[in-house]
């Protein structure tokens, strides 16, 4: 994948590029939102991670010029900025996600790969599955092995979530943003006791574990190998 | 919403202050004025008679009783449209001569009060009666009719009720007015500080043309708030600063940690150690972010994204997040929300606070705790209860709880930064709500009342 890194701090944008370059990926790095600019309206890239603060264009003007150019690349947002108002001008402005300074690589990480390997959902997909795991989405309803499995409704949303990114590492932080709309740190882990008590309802008993702890970023689900 | 209790505003009270005073002071003069034209009316009254009686007595010379009889008589008879009544009595009280219905019983003046005058032209009217004994075994009675007097009392009167009436209207005049001229001017006042307490800086109090005493307050106060507002700015942007230096490097400190973790080759046990190490790092920063959090919620700019938000949805939503840890720990939560209720607010902060006070009573109370959460109206507005029967707080330490860094003695050694409450408290405010702790006896009980205005 392609990505452009628009980064004034050259510590952090140098640990961004080589740690995505680890990871397979073509980095082009811009130090100033200037730079960032020129080069997101000229190129083609799979994914864009700006600061949000820049000295020149700021990263807000950055998405809202290429968005008024028809330039529809995916924008993650980094900043060290506490406010969550800042979150929704960001995603008003154009932005696709957000992430707050200092981040676990792996959080970038899974953010890419959620926003790029997106596979084209149709609209008259209805029905999720992974391996003998199957959720209708219109009838509310889960399988596995053709067992119906009784979920609550946050179980099942979580479930969702999981499914609909399947095969990729989804972190405790994306699932709070996207199962209960927590944009904020808890103290508690909510989330590894909703997995496992999500898995003992959807893998105990059956043949296989679909849930997969990812370590020192979050889970997976996909089928066994 | 009421900017001003007006029955106990200052200018309320001058107001009737003022109106007391002027009624006070027009009913005095009418009493005075009353009592004084009623002396002298009385007073020409009694110096006719007494002249009329003088003259009955000298006319006769020594007292004689057939002469006073004849006197009185051709008096009596002068005609209808006479001045005086007389009468002829003994002391004990037989009648001799003269108008038999005058009362002679005793010495000296009285009023009288007949039922039918001589002239016929009332029902009753009052008479002034003086009965003198001129010696030799006889009383001489003579009577004027006051009826003028009686009249003029009531018209005077009447003129003074007018009077006071008039003062009445011109006292409620001023009073009005008054309450509008001094009252509008410390609502403003008011309204000013208040918008500023919400968190709107900017706002100044008006200054009128007029330079009076109200303008130099208002100057005063303005030049006051503009120093605050200077002071506030360089106190958020030196946070801002800090935040920022420190956030940065402690950042930095992360990557590089995370980076030796994930590609060095380490030696047993030291993977663990890294990890520990990102932990700690983590909790600095989740500090930092609380305080950065707590000091940007009480600057009051978030407040501009307020949406509609649903409340029992949000307690709801937090209390489901927690259901599986507490079971986890052994406690009970049980959330009980009435009914659908909107509040103006910020829905991530919201769910943070009672986030906060969900996982403050999860981590300080022990296994088999119940956590009771509800959501229900009150008289002023809509509380939030979260009220656990664990051990409680000291009472002395109650109020100490939402302070920045408040830890209990006997939770020094739970994780946290102490800041969690204190936050809560923060969003509290910035929804224009208030929170409080009470003994829950036993336990804690943390309500937040978001009041009435507050509610969309």
């Amino acid at each position: 994948m392609k990505v452009l890194v628009i980064e004034d701090d050259r510590e952090t944008g140098a640990y961004i590029k080589k740690g995505l370059e680890e990871a397979g990926h073509v980095v082009d790095l811009a130090a100033t939102g200037r730079d960032g600019l020129f080069l997101a309206a000229g190129e083609k890239f799979d994914v864009i991670i700006a600061d949000r603060r820049l000295p020149g264009i700021d990263g807000l003007s950055i998405v809202k010029t290429i968005r008024g150019a028809g330039v529809m690349t995916p924008v993650i947002f980094l900043t060290t900025m506490i406010g969550v108002g800042d979150r929704v001008e960001g995603l008003e402005a154009g932005a696709d996600d957000y992430l707050l300074k200092p981040f676990a690589f792996a959080e970038l990480l899974a953010r890419i790969h959620a926003l790029t390997r997106r596979p084209p959902m149709s609209a008259a997909e209805t029905v999720l599955r992974v391996a003998d795991l199957e959720m209708d989405l219109i009838a509310r309803k889960v399988r596995r092995a053709g067992r119906e499995v009784d979920l609550q409704p946050r179980e099942f949303r979580l479930l969702e979530f999981l499914m609909r990114n399947a095969g990729k590492t989804v972190t405790r932080t994306m699932l709070l943003e996207g199962v209960w709309d927590f944009h904020f740190d808890p103290k508690t882990n909510i989330v590894d006791t909703h997995i496992s008590r999500l898995r003992g309802k959807i893998d105990k008993g059956f043949d296989g574990e679909l849930i997969e702890t990812v370590r020192g970023a979050g889970y997976c689900i996909r089928a066994p190998h | 919403m009421r900017l001003i209790d007006w029955s106990r505003g200052t200018a309320v009270r001058i107001a009737a202050l003022t109106s007391i005073l002027v009624i006070a002071v027009v009913s005095l003069l009418g009493i005075f004025v009353y009592a004084l034209v009623n002396d002298a009316m009385q007073g020409r009254v009694r110096a006719q008679i007494s002249e009329e009686i003088e003259q009955v007595i000298a006319d006769h010379g020594p007292v004689d009783q057939s002469k006073l009889i004849a006197a009185i008589e051709s008096r009596t008879h002068a005609g209808v449209f006479r001045r005086f009544a007389y009468r002829l009595t003994k002391p004990d009280g037989t009648h001799i001569t003269g108008d038999a219905w005058i009362a002679a019983s005793f010495v000296g003046w009285h009023w009288q009060q007949i039922d039918q005058a001589p002239d016929r032209s009332r029902a009753e009217r009052r008479v002034l009666v003086l009965t003198r004994d001129v010696g030799s075994n006889l009383f001489v009675s003579i009577a004027r009719d006051a009826h003028w007097i009686t009249d003029l009392e009531q018209e005077l009167g009447q003129l003074l009720l007018r009077a006071l009436g008039l003062a009445v209207v011109a006292a409620l005049f001023v009073s009005m007015l008054v309450k509008r001229l001094i009252g509008r001017r410390i609502a403003d006042v008011t309204e000013t500080a208040r918008v500023v307490m919400n968190g709107n800086l900017t706002q100044r109090v008006p200054v009128s043309t007029a330079g009076d005493d109200f303008d130099r307050l208002a100057a005063t106060l303005n030049e006051m708030l503009d120093r605050i507002r200077a002071l506030m700015d360089g106190l958020s942007q030196v946070t801002n600063d800090i935040a920022h230096d420190l956030r940065t490097p402690l950042g930095r400190l992360r990557q590089k940690i995370e980076q030796v973790r994930d590609d060095a080759v380490l030696l047993p046990g030291h993977a663990s150690a890294l990890d520990q190490a990102i932990e700690e790092v983590d909790g600095l920063l989740a500090t930092f972010t609380a305080m950065l959090r707590i000091a940007q919620i009480d600057s009051g700019a978030r407040r501009s994204g307020f949406k509609s938000i649903d409340l029992g949805e949000t307690v709801q939503t937090v209390c489901e997040a927690y259901e599986p840890n507490a079971e986890d720990t052994g406690h009970v939560l049980v959330a009980h929300v009435a009914e659908e209720v909107h509040i103006e607010g910020d829905r991530d902060l919201l769910a943070q606070m009672f986030a906060n006070l969900v996982e403050n009573a999860l981590t300080h109370t022990p296994a088999g705790t119940t956590i009771r959460v509800s959501v229900r109206p009150s008289s002023t507005g809509m509380v939030v209860v979260v009220a656990d029967n664990g051990p409680g707080v000291p009472a002395g330490e109650i109020d100490k709880i939402f302070g920045r860094f408040y830890r209990a003695e006997a939770s020094r050694t739970t994780p946290g930064t102490g800041l969690g409450l204190s936050l809560a408290a923060a969003i509290a405010r910035l929804h224009g709500g208030t929170i409080t702790a009470t003994d829950n006896a036993p336990g804690l009980r943390i309500s937040v009342l978001f009041p009435t205005d507050s509610l969309a």
